[in-house]
């Protein structure tokens, strides 16, 4: 990967680090909280916080952003672009695009570089639509015991849309891949804050980035992207965990070697065990990068500290899906898991899209009830009760959660 | 008058437009975002001043926030990767200002590993019995097992004796006595239970100062265990007859259900067995049927049944118990 001038990224950034050398030098914050006399840490409390082109989302930090969907945005079939969850890992974002002047490079071991803008892509290219969940590898992490250090997630990193530009394998057969080409590497308009830090750039193997599906987005949802989700462009990677989506993807590199950065051969690694369990203080000798997305079902109705009226309909609510092997069966036990009812499942929005799932239940008295949901999909795939694994990721467990019925 | 209305129109819009963030815009070919600001604030402990110098230019506090309480050694090894891999430029000196600092801060200072966050304690001063469960993959089984072999051999063998059959150096002197592990099969969350908030009423302690993942491995050994899944001989008469004669004479403590839920339950101490989460093997309840167990309220009742009717409500009494899910079909 070429490093290279890049117009776009505003000087907003360079701006922002001043301001904050200096502020430090006063020792004095931007702060919406009032000043408290004692030493004990302001509880940063679940905040709903407003940031460009998204409405209210739960504040996890603040530079660079990284804000979660509560979780009622998951009553719908898709999530909507300003309810979308957004992380970046560092502070240099993008936000300032010029389309006049942005271009997508394909290069590398290829016959005939390209250098595209996005009204080309539309264009030139053969539009293809898919609707696939995007899911952070860290979701849920804040759910791990014990507990990992990472974005503290609960269920909200996460996302399904109808994605919509142009396939992958349309671009590279127009470049030519050439003979021998073993990774195809991505990276996009984000920087790192220092020069030797590691920039942010994925790899897929060739066969996968040609399969047809993966795909370089520019709608989402009919709409252009968000700015914070990646605006003009993003990958797209059905059925693999949100690492691959390089946003704002701007350069594409096909490679005639397997491709070595840090956050391939360091970051997102999950152990080689079978279902990237291990141990804590008895960790796996081996790793590998993070690639498909387990099979997974969660509530999203009720939601934690609702309350349940007694002796009436209640509709539990929730979602399931995996890799793109299909959704068989949704079971969900009202009874901590001694017995099981089928759910109905919605409409199939695709193999790679989330399937929503139904129950209608109505609690014969008032207490507290242990409900239990687990996913069964076309592979003969399970969920388990158990998993954990040094960086908090894949979180598939069979959910549980305890509802008060008054 | 409709012309009034139709200028007047987008003016009653704006508000909706103005709904999703502000400081979007598009001006010809250029798209921006102008991003508002959400710094924390920075408590006051020794070690600020060099956590603000050395981090804060990079990202904002709240990377540090948001994580639980970590020990000292989490915080050294964060601090260690912001050096190795995000160019952080420290020498010791730095280096153990600003660990200190989030130790300080949002961190454990004493030897409990209670991995909970200011926020979680705030909320929740009591946190409930962590939910533990037994791996399906064996490697992972393994080293459980392993884990839970070395914790049961410091923590728990001196009551519940080497091999966990209730004969450790100090039963003789409990009353009740320590419990005979291998000849029960506990349910997962009975064991969470029971290690989390002890038992009233007997010797057996809560163990909340061991980390939950100590906790996980101590409850995949002590399953471990009791040999094998239990299997029931029931005749269909004698479970009838079972069943009947538990609601005569067991369900006033143990419940009608025999899950330990009844009115006299809460004011035992220990309370009744919870005999869907724990299944004595078959001898051991017709040992309980006749002595009772000295030091709890369950009384010896050797005569007062037949031999086929203690039969049959052993038999019953072990019907009870729920397999957990992870074993079902």
């Amino acid at each position: 990967m070429t490093s290279k001038k890049n117009h776009f990224i505003s000087e907003l950034n360079r701006r922002e680090f001043m301001r904050l050398l200096s502020a430090a030098g006063a020792g004095t914050f931007l702060s919406p909280w009032p000043a408290r006399a004692d030493a004990k840490p302001v509880a940063p409390s679940p905040q709903l916080v407003r940031y460009p082109g998204k409405t209210d989302l739960i504040l996890m930090t603040d530079r660079p952003p990284q804000l979660e969907t509560p979780l009622h945005y998951f009553r719908e079939d898709l999530t909507p672009n300003e309810a979308f969850f957004v992380r970046w890992h560092m502070e240099g974002i993008p936000t300032s695009v010029d389309l006049n002047t942005f271009r997508l490079q394909v290069a590398g071991h290829v016959s005939t570089p390209l250098s595209l803008s996005v009204s080309e892509l539309r264009q030139k290219f053969e539009p293809v639509t898919i609707i696939a969940v995007n899911q952070c590898s860290g979701n849920s992490r804040s759910f791990f015991e014990p507990r990992v250090p990472g974005g503290q997630w609960k269920n909200g990193a996460m996302g399904n849309a109808r994605w919509t530009g142009v396939r992958l394998r349309d671009l590279l057969d127009r470049a030519g891949v050439k003979g021998g080409a073993v990774d195809v590497g991505f990276s996009g308009l984000d920087r790192p804050p220092l020069a030797n830090m590691p920039s942010f750039a994925k790899a897929l193997a060739v066969d996968h980035a040609r399969d047809g599906q993966v795909m370089v987005a520019y709608e989402m949802n009919g709409e252009e992207l968000p700015m914070l989700n990646g605006f003009p462009l993003r990958l797209v990677v059905p059925g693999w965990y949100a690492t691959y989506w390089v946003k704002a993807l701007n350069e594409i590199t096909v490679l005639s070697e397997k491709f070595h950065g840090y956050w391939m051969d360091k970051a997102y690694r999950i152990p080689t065990t079978v279902d990237a369990n291990e141990v804590s203080g008895h960790l796996a000798p081996e790793t590998t990068p993070i690639n498909r997305m387990s099979l997974r079902s969660i509530f999203v109705r009720p939601e934690p500290d609702e309350r349940v009226p007694q002796q009436q309909p209640f509709e539990i609510q929730g979602l399931a899906f995996d890799s793109g092997n299909g959704i068989e069966r949704v079971e969900v036990s009202t009874d901590g898991g001694v017995t099981w009812q089928e759910a109905k499942l919605d409409r199939d929005l695709g193999k790679y899209s989330w399937r929503r799932w139904r129950l209608m239940w109505r609690p014969a008295a008032s207490g507290t009830f242990q409900l239990k949901v687990r996913a069964f999909n076309h592979a003969g795939q399970k969920q388990t009760d158990q998993l954990w694994n040094r960086s908090g990721f894949m979180r598939n467990v069979i959910e549980q959660t305890d509802v008060e019925v008054v | 008058m409709k012309t009034l209305f139709r200028f007047l129109l987008p003016l009653l819009i704006l508000p909706l437009l103005i709904e999703t963030g502000r400081a979007a815009g598009t001006v010809g070919s250029v798209h921006s975002i102008t991003l508002p600001h959400f710094e924390a604030e920075l408590p006051v402990a020794p070690g600020r001043k060099a956590f603000v110098a050395a981090c804060v230019s990079c990202h904002s506090a709240r990377y540090v926030f948001m994580q639980p309480k970590f020990p000292q050694k989490q915080w050294e090894e964060t601090v260690g990767k912001m050096i190795k891999v995000y160019s952080a430029h420290l020498d010791t000196n730095q280096l153990r200002e600003i660990v200190g600092y989030l130790v300080a801060v949002n961190g454990v200072t004493t030897n409990q590993s209670a991995e909970i966050s200011i926020l979680e304690m705030a909320q929740s001063p009591d946190a409930p019995a962590p939910i533990l469960a037994i791996p399906n993959n064996s490697e992972t089984l393994t080293a459980g097992l392993k884990r839970g072999a070395e914790l049961f051999a410091q923590n728990c063998a001196g009551c519940h004796g080497a091999s966990g059959k209730g004969d450790g150096i100090a039963s003789p002197v409990l009353l009740p006595r320590p419990a005979n592990l291998a000849g029960t099969q506990f349910s997962v969350e009975l064991l969470s239970d029971v290690l989390w908030n002890g038992v009233p009423g007997t010797a057996m302690p809560s163990w909340r100062d061991l980390s939950v993942n100590d906790l996980n491995a101590l409850a995949i050994y002590v399953q471990s265990l009791h040999p094998a899944p239990n299997r029931i001989n029931i005749s269909v008469d004698n479970s009838a007859r079972g069943k009947i004669l538990f609601a005569q004479v067991c369900a006033a403590c143990h419940g009608p259900l025999g899950d330990g839920k009844s009115a006299t339950a809460a004011t035992l101490a220990p309370p009744p067995t919870d005999l869907t989460r724990e299944q004595p093997d078959l001898n051991y309840v017709l040992q309980v049927l006749r002595d009772g167990v000295p030091g709890t309220a369950m009384p010896a009742m050797q005569n007062l049944f037949s031999e086929p009717d203690r039969a049959a409500l052993a038999n019953y009494v072990r019907t009870l118990f729920r397999q957990p899910t992870s074993t079902d079909k």
